[in-house]
């Protein structure tokens, strides 16, 4: 039992891994703090749910309840989806653990529970504010809490089990693949790009005006179960959620007990494939650019966790243009104006982007041949600049497109859509700077787990934290003060400009020394 | 070729190099020898640009490193003790990068790659990702890559680590055959025979402090290098 819990202490402590005594300490403040925020973000979120429904003079608070536990599955699948394979199959600790005298049980049951705790994070952070506000405006229930409470424990179990099960066959497809990486990326897609159909089925209005309405939930008995429970007080079914969570978590624990050294061995057992010999002339800045591509498209995960942001924009551009019955009927109800569809748009994209960092790890992600590239006759700014340039190129494409569907779709004048255009390059820009300066500022290339990397470093967390901070007040600036819109674009670019010059003074002047200390 | 005067390297409150100076001239193969923990990879480190130290000056091959560090880069070649190059990458592609970063031309890169290529038994695996290598091959790939821009300078942190004893014997007859060309070597090893076999000039390092050093037949006398280096640490 001892161990269970020293191996559970060591996999967290990996997570935040600090370069020394001072940084920890510093780790720890910025964390709490960032929870801090999330939580209050979250409830700000929710008490605008509230706004609506005041405005619209429903009272569904139920909406709240079945809204928190849907966002909460989802991303709480989309982060045990990744780490299963990491954590569990491909962890740098699995030869060290082997290799002491550990059960085989105690190191499964270790690693599920290490995945469970952070789900266990993310359902805090959505969950527990809607539930609160959902009880001020509803009233408190007794039954209702205990429902809510038992629920929150057993509820990421099955996300769990999925997505163990789904990674471990994805991991025995690809595991004879030339390019499993590309295939495994590919897979990713296909299944979120499925996910967030079915989640984009959830006729939110009809939800918010209904609650019992035959919805998406109903087709996920665990949520579905949950949400009843908590609404309508029932303790039958969270007895359900309960035996489905147990049943589940048996099966799942022997099949990966069965599989376990299997696929470890497999799936870290490289296949030797050859490529062509070549020898071909770069510039030395393209071929940097090249190195980055490789590297991103090297990592399903920093793929994963980055493109998917973008390609969720260009879907939902093009969901949105194909379908503009939601709206329409929005346009209808709370009138919104070109202007206003503009804005929404932008940010949109702001959060996106923001999301969406791909500098933020890049210097991490080196590692130990971060040295390497040191020792090269190679200048910090070109560094640098690569990655800044490898990240924003990423992104352009997919803004450009999207930008240009949604000014076809809402017949955006030419004018605006350069407007637009001109405010997600330069946000885009501005991300790819602020994102390596963040990784300037607390690099981690000790950390061997891509998604302890990409999804728990601290450079990432900020680097997504504080620009979402700008889109908040620069879209709360739009609605509270009523801007007209040209006013908006002025004062948008010219924040950018300003930050931009900031970092730029910043990665000329400051980045240097910061990354000559970095080893 | 490499000088050193006065490096000083602090973490924190432990002095890593503590006023260390030596000197590697030109066509000089130099082993760097000490205990583990005696400030080795920092010196190399530092000679490498890699990290920054609090006192002191290196010059490579005339160039400061700290003020002309890419002039200085360009002449000299680094193996890290650990070879952790880019996983991601083939063999072939890793090697036309570090050609493309030092400007190799095209005829050259192929010539050199295909000869060290041959040489260390690696030319059939060069279209391989390095994640599908061993310790060896990825240290094999190491020395290539550093052996393919013609450095005047060497730097090697424990080269022979995971070579096969074929890979060593052709690793040390290539140092032997690169000082005749002029080329300088600068190496740690913790294998004093080889050292002691190979090399022109020793220096020996303890806590930071470089405690001997000088030719070959100086630091020997009439004992081996093991007992000296055996002798200076127990003083200690």
């Amino acid at each position: 039992m001892n161990n269970i819990f020293a191996l559970i202490k060591l996999n967290f402590l990996s997570a935040i891994n600090p370069a020394n005594k001072r940084q920890s300490k510093l780790n720890k403040f910025l964390i709490v703090f960032a929870l801090l925020f999330l939580l209050g973000f979250s409830t700000f979120y929710a008490y605008s749910f509230i706004m609506v429904f005041k405005e619209s003079n429903l009272n569904n608070y139920e909406f709240l309840i079945a809204f928190s536990i849907l966002a909460s599955n989802f991303f709480v699948i989309f982060l045990f989806f990744s780490s299963c394979t990491n954590v569990l199959y491909k962890s740098k600790d699995n030869d060290t653990l082997f290799s002491m005298p550990i059960k085989k049980s105690t190191i499964i049951l270790s690693k599920l529970i290490s995945i469970l705790l952070l789900g266990y994070v993310y359902q805090f952070i959505f969950v527990v504010p809607f539930t609160v506000i959902y009880y001020i405006y509803n009233g408190f229930n007794f039954l209702s809490f205990l429902c809510f409470l038992f629920g929150f424990f057993v509820e990421p179990i099955v996300p769990l089990c999925l997505s163990c099960l789904i990674t471990c066959f994805f991991s025995f497809i690809t595991k004879k693949i030339k390019y499993k990486n590309l295939f495994s990326t590919l897979a990713l897609f296909i299944f979120f790009g499925l996910f967030m159909y079915f989640y984009m089925q959830i006729n939110v209005y009809d939800l918010m005006a209904n609650p019992n309405s035959t919805n998406f939930i109903n087709y996920l008995p665990w949520i579905n179960w949950l949400y009843v429970s908590i609404t309508q007080n029932n303790l039958l079914f969270l007895l359900y959620n309960i035996v489905l969570a147990f049943l589940l978590s048996v099966f799942i624990y022997f099949f990966v007990y069965i599989t376990f050294f299997k696929l470890c061995t497999e799936l870290n057992s490289s296949i030797s494939s050859k490529s062509k010999i070549y020898y071909k002339n770069k510039p030395v800045f393209v071929s940097l650019l090249n190195k980055e591509r490789k590297k991103y498209f090297s990592s399903p995960m920093y793929v994963f966790n980055t493109l998917f942001a973008y390609l969720i924009l260009l879907g939902a551009c093009i969901y949105f243009a194909v379908d503009k019955s939601l709206i329409n009927s929005l346009k209808e109800i709370i009138q919104i104006s070109s202007f206003t569809l503009c804005v929404a748009f932008i940010t949109m994209c702001f959060f996106i982007l923001s999301t969406a960092n791909i500098s933020a790890v890049s210097i991490s992600m080196e590692r130990q041949s971060f040295s390497l590239l040191k020792g090269m006759p190679l200048s910090f700014s070109q560094i640098i600049w690569s990655k800044i340039l490898f990240a924003f190129l990423v992104g352009l494409p997919f803004i450009l497109v999207s930008s240009i569907i949604f000014a076809i779709s809402y017949n955006i004048s030419f004018w605006l859509f350069l407007m637009i255009v001109a405010c997600c390059i330069f946000y885009n820009l501005f991300i790819c700077m602020f994102g390596i300066v963040m990784n300037i500022c607390f690099p981690n290339l000790t950390t061997q787990n891509d998604t302890v990397l990409v999804k728990q470093s601290l450079s990432s967390f900020l680097s997504i934290l504080i620009p979402l901070v700008f889109v908040m007040i620069a879209t709360t600036i739009y609605f509270n003060i009523s801007l007209n819109l040209g006013y908006y674009f002025l004062i948008i670019i010219s924040i950018l400009i300003v930050l931009f010059l900031i970092l730029l003074y910043f990665i000329i002047f400051i980045a240097k020394k910061k990354l000559q200390k970095i080893i | 070729m490499l000088e050193i005067k006065n490096l000083t390297k602090t973490y924190g409150t432990k002095k890593a190099v503590d006023n260390l100076s030596l000197t590697v001239k030109d066509g000089e193969l130099c082993a760097f020898i000490g205990k583990n923990g005696a400030g080795k990879t920092t010196t190399i480190k530092c000679v490498c640009g890699i990290i920054d130290f609090d006192n002191g000056e290196i010059i490579v091959n005339g160039k400061n490193i700290k003020q002309e560090p890419l002039d200085a880069k360009q002449t000299f070649a680094y193996i890290p003790d650990n070879p952790s190059m880019y996983d991601f990458m083939t063999a072939i592609s890793y090697l036309n990068f570090v050609c493309d970063i030092y400007k190799v031309n095209k005829k050259d890169r192929r010539e050199r790659i295909e000869m060290y290529a041959s040489l260390f038994e690696i030319k059939e695996n060069l279209g391989q990702e390095i994640s599908s290598f061993s310790h060896g091959m990825k240290q094999k790939l190491a020395i290539i890559s550093a052996l393919v821009h013609n450095p005047k300078l060497i730097i090697l942190d424990e080269p022979f680590v995971g070579l096969d004893p074929t890979s060593t014997h052709k690793l040390k007859n290539i140092m032997k055959d690169l000082t005749k060309l002029g080329v300088s070597i600068f190496f740690s090893t913790h294998i004093l025979e080889v050292a002691e076999k190979l090399c022109d000039h020793v220096i020996i390092l303890n806590d930071g402090k470089i405690v001997k050093q000088g030719t070959m037949k100086e630091v020997l006398g009439d004992e081996s290098l093991e007992n000296i280096f055996l002798e200076l640490n127990e003083n200690e």
